[in-house]
């Protein structure tokens, strides 16, 4: 009897351990090193994109491989690599996402290969040239990736952004291997001209007029934030805001009590998809009456692929967020 | 009669310490957080609400917010999870005779989180309820898994031996468990709630938790300690109990009733939170003999304390970022358990 319970048990831990490092299992730094000679390896073969091919390539898990052609059936495991894809004119070319994939609509059409977990075989099933997979799940699904590259298909591993500069070298990289090396450079300085000019339409906020900015991006009663070392705070430096939880790193559960003695002057919300009325939400919480944000009713809730997705649509998140911490000054 | 008076200085020394306990946890989880209050402002702040007074500059007013909206509930609810924990631990570890037992080994808690897991699954919201549908579609699944328990243990035993129903309880609780896991694996933009809520917390109830807790809480202690004889005498075994002139069919189902209305009711309002029901007993056990008359009360108090001081840990060690409290109540738990087990150890030999 007793031995039945602690095997149940054992299972059940074993379940819920393995439930905590696929729910956490997002933070896999230090795998980016690759990034630098990979660039310079290919630089040369940027100029002229039809002629580029076979190209060599080094992954960010430092595997190098060479491409004999322009990649025409291309599997994206990851949808910040989807919409990065799309940006460069491959939407016909990609054959497969990841369940996870909601943008752009065209992503609908598109065979589903898995989330969290892959679905190799579906994957190796439609003949990719090409599997654009990511960094950040490279290690937890290396056995799955190695089975892809044991069946012929070349794998480049993107490496993973941690700020706006880490996103144009994702591009790059996008663009190196796949033939579109132009169009990545287009988009990246389209990137940084949108960027600027947000920059300096806000550029008469004063110091002393600077707002500071509480992200939710969990909602109560697991209440948590996003602190230095997220796309929330570099989005907030572009847009020149503070952010509430600069005190903090990275995404972070926090205490209710702390919100309070921030008391940030706009709240941000970015969970409108898994819960109703977020904005409603906090504005009736107990206790958050007297916080700036709340007693003015500037609270907001903004898409939260726009302000934390690696890809080309953060200058519309930095447009987003500019329009509701600054609504007098920003204007699109 | 020496040992009757050395006895009752016994009990008066547990209560002393348990209530001192009991209040001085309070005292500190109530006063100490991320945003430090003095203690004299705290009681300053307490006693104003009491008599309704107002406090009217900025940084009075936050305080207020702070000890009145946000930290005087968490403290308060984690206390009544606490001591509700507790008291059904001790009970099931009495009347199963299994210290393995704890609160959720009938497979309440499970069902307790079926309920909100679903809930949060599928959007519930019931109208007249709106933010409280959780709690109570949570409360409503506890008490129907129960039931359910207790009819298959019956089915399949009428006699409904200690063995039939741990082997019920176990079972149900990996088939609900089941059915957690498969809506965690379903679930796409929902999955941080549900995992926030199966990992356990009292943060940002509020006072209506409290509300709901509480009738469950006063209703399954009452029923407990009112049987707290009978579950002497189911000790030493259902047929010594039967001798005694007990109606052991009927009160081992009032007690199991009971002690799942706590469980059932805690799991609804703060997610299932491990080892408060099966640590607490076993110490006060321990510590104080084996007497469900004061065993139980003694849980209560010192589970409720305790849940409080975790809670308190949770959110100040790495403040103003927080940790889960079922880490909190484990981390701190297993060591002071160990100890006592140790030091009791040569000295007491029985009980469980």
């Amino acid at each position: 009897m007793k031995r039945l319970i602690l095997l149940l048990l054992a299972v059940m831990l074993s379940a819920g351990l393995l439930i905590g490092c696929g729910a956490g299992g997002s933070d896999s730094g230090g795998a980016n090193d690759g990034t630098d000679d990979q660039t310079e390896k290919t630089e040369d073969n940027g100029e002229s994109e039809a002629s580029s091919f076979p190209v060599t390539v080094t992954d960010a898990l430092d595997n190098e491989m060479t491409l004999e052609k322009k990649p025409e059936r291309i599997v994206s495991v990851i949808p910040s690599n989807t919409e990065i894809a799309f940006k460069l004119g491959l939407g016909e070319k990609l054959v497969g996402v990841s369940d996870h994939d909601n943008y752009p609509k065209e992503v609908e059409d598109k065979k589903r290969v898995g989330g969290l977990e892959l679905n190799i075989e579906a994957i190796i099933d439609l003949k990719p040239d090409l599997v654009l997979a990511h960094a950040s799940s490279a290690e937890s699904s290396g056995e799955g990736l190695q089975q892809i590259r044991d069946a012929g298909v070349p794998v480049f591993v993107v490496s993973e952004a941690k700020d706006i500069e880490g996103t144009y070298q994702t591009i790059k990289q996008i663009g190196n291997v796949t033939g579109t090396s132009d169009k990545a450079d287009d988009v990246i300085s389209d990137m940084k001209d949108d960027f600027a000019s947000i920059r300096d339409q806000l550029d008469e906020v004063d110091n002393d007029e600077r707002k500071s900015v509480f992200f939710e991006v969990s909602p109560a009663p697991k209440l948590s934030t996003a602190g230095t070392n997220t796309f929330f705070d570099a989005l907030l430096q572009v847009i020149h805001a503070d952010n509430a939880a600069a005190d903090m790193d990275g995404w972070t559960p926090i205490d209710p009590e702390a919100v309070l003695d921030m008391n940030p002057d706009v709240i941000v919300t970015t969970y409108g998809t898994a819960e109703d009325n977020p904005v409603d939400n906090v504005l009736n919480r107990d206790g958050w009456g007297d916080i700036n944000a709340v007693a003015n009713e500037n609270v907001y809730n903004v898409d939260s692929d726009l302000v934390s997705r690696p890809g080309p649509r953060l200058t519309q998140g930095a447009k987003e967020l500019a329009n509701v911490v600054y609504p007098d000054v920003f204007d699109e | 009669m020496s040992t009757q008076t050395s006895l009752t200085n016994k009990y008066v020394l547990a209560y002393g310490v348990t209530v001192a306990f009991f209040f001085l946890s309070m005292l500190t989880a109530v006063s100490i957080g991320t945003v430090s209050i003095p203690l004299v402002e705290t009681v300053n702040i307490i006693g104003g609400q009491l008599f309704h007074l107002s406090i009217d500059d900025h940084i009075g007013a936050m305080h207020t917010n702070i000890i009145v909206d946000i930290r005087l509930p968490r403290v308060l609810l984690a206390g009544l999870v606490g001591g509700s924990l507790a008291i059904s631990g001790a009970v099931f570890q009495g009347l199963l005779q299994n210290p393995l037992a704890d609160p959720y080994i009938l497979g309440v808690s499970s069902g307790a989180s079926v309920g909100a897991v679903a809930t949060l699954f599928f959007n519930i919201s019931i109208p007249l309820l709106g933010l409280y549908t959780l709690p109570v579609l949570s409360i409503v699944t506890a008490l129907l898994t129960m039931f359910v328990v207790l009819f298959f243990a019956r089915q399949a035993d009428r006699a409904m031996r200690v063995e039939t129903i741990i082997l019920t309880g176990v079972i149900f609780s990996s088939f609900l468990g089941s059915f957690i896991s498969l809506i965690i694996a379903l679930t796409d933009d929902r999955l941080q709630q549900i995992m926030g809520w199966l990992l356990g917390s009292v943060s940002m109830r509020g006072w209506d938790y409290i509300g709901i807790i509480l009738p469950f809480f006063i209703i399954g202690t009452l029923i407990l300690l009112m049987n707290s004889k009978e579950l002497n005498a189911l000790v030493f075994g259902e047929a010594r109990a039967k001798h005694l002139g007990v109606d052991v069919q009927k009160r081992k189902i009032i007690i199991l009733v009971a002690g799942s209305i706590l469980t059932g009711a805690a799991v609804a309002v703060s997610g299932a939170i491990g080892f408060v029901g099966l640590v607490i007993p076993h110490m006060m056990r321990r510590l104080w003999g084996p007497d469900h008359r004061h065993l139980l009360p003694l849980s209560i108090i010192t589970g409720a304390g305790f849940l409080m001081l975790t809670d308190l840990v949770s959110r100040t060690i790495i403040s103003p970022s927080v940790l889960p409290i079922g880490v909190i109540t484990a981390l701190i738990g297993a060591p002071v358990f160990a100890l006592i087990l140790m030091k009791q150890r040569k000295g007491m030999r029985g009980g469980l």
